[in-house]
């Protein structure tokens, strides 16, 4: 081998060892990014990867109704489609914790990124989100045999049934 | 020549990719768990907890009743595997990270895909001392003789201890 053969190959994997440096430092792992959705106390170990954007939103602010928003949202009601994928977001812009629970996280597979308090019930399942966390919440929406079947969600506080009719989202899931 | 190379760069990535985790996940950290397993090779393996006096065949540790429980498991295993326990069909867990939630009528968890870290949190009551709870992965160990299950023994808290301390 020349000389200049091996500093050409020392050159080269140089620039490829700065190629990669500059990638890692560039674009790290989804991991290491910011804590999204984590509460002040506790940090997040690993509720810091980038969810993926949320289809729909659902907010629940200080003494407020929760808000829908996203285009498959009118008003209170949230309309989905049998066997399709859905990425919801549940955020709590309240001062104390909050709830939301329904049927619906009983019937598809949730999968979640974030920080909340599992919530399990008999016929429903949710979660309460301590005050400033988000909790992202990615699944299919289930197919029922009716060609439209209605779901409510309670988006109560803690401690407390969410039976309060401004608490309450209807969730229409659509057989096509 | 340039074929020589590559083993060097791969070793190179690994270990510079490595020490950047490693780094990443001591600063990301902001809670120190009381219990650390690990699934590896459909496998639970206790990193650090309480190893429970108990004589059993899988993976066993003992928790303090009327304590707070921050528990942490990793999958480092390449496939997703569950966390699933009768505990959390009692008692509310806080839980963060990326997983799936596990929903049955006796047991709840979750299930972590390979790669993923979870915390759980949750408050053990104090008249839970003395029972036993099992957990396992509904994939991989719910069959009798299948590895990927543990068991965790609820004991009465020691003198000093968090529980103690706090009545």
């Amino acid at each position: 081998m020349k000389p200049t053969d091996t500093l050409r190959s020392i050159l080269t994997f140089a620039g490829a060892m700065a190629v990669i440096a500059g990638a890692i430092v560039l674009a790290p792992p989804d991991r290491t990014l910011a804590h999204d959705g984590a509460s002040d106390n506790h940090g997040g170990a690993h509720a810091s990867a980038k969810p993926a954007a949320a289809d729909v939103e659902i907010v629940v602010q200080e003494g407020g109704h929760p808000i829908l928003r996203g285009p498959q949202t009118h008003g209170q009601f949230l309309t989905l489609i049998a066997g399709e994928p859905i990425v919801l977001a549940l955020r709590n812009e309240d001062h104390g914790p909050r709830e939301f629970i329904s049927p619906l996280f009983t019937k598809t597979e949730i999968h979640f990124l974030g920080r909340a308090t599992g919530i399990f019930r008999k016929d429903a399942a949710g979660f309460r989100l301590n005050p400033g966390d988000t909790l992202t919440l990615q699944f299919t929406a289930p197919f029922s045999g009716f060609r439209r079947m209605y779901d409510l969600v309670w988006c109560g506080h803690d401690g407390k049934p969410g039976t309060e009719i401004q608490e309450l989202l209807i969730v229409m899931t659509e057989e096509k | 020549m340039h074929s020589s190379l590559v083993p060097l760069m791969v070793l190179a990535m690994v270990l510079t990719d490595g020490s950047c985790g490693a780094f990443a996940q001591a600063e990301e950290r902001e809670y120190e768990p009381d219990v650390i397993l690990v699934i590896k090779e459909k496998a639970f393996h206790m990193v650090k907890g309480n190893v429970s006096g108990q004589p059993s065949e899988h993976p066993a540790f003992s928790l303090s009743s009327g304590e707070e429980i921050t528990l942490e498991v990793r999958n480092e295993d390449t496939l997703p595997h569950e966390f699933v326990s009768p505990l959390f069909a009692k008692v509310e867990f806080q839980f963060w990270g990326r997983a799936t939630m596990v929903y049955t009528y006796t047991a709840n968890g979750l299930r972590i895909d390979p790669g993923e870290t979870v915390g759980l949190r949750f408050d053990l009551p104090k008249d839970f001392s003395g029972e036993l709870f099992k957990f396992w992965c509904n994939v991989h160990g719910k069959l009798h003789g299948d590895v990927l299950q543990g068991e965790i023994f609820v004991v009465k808290p020691k003198h000093g201890s968090r529980a103690q301390e706090a009545s």
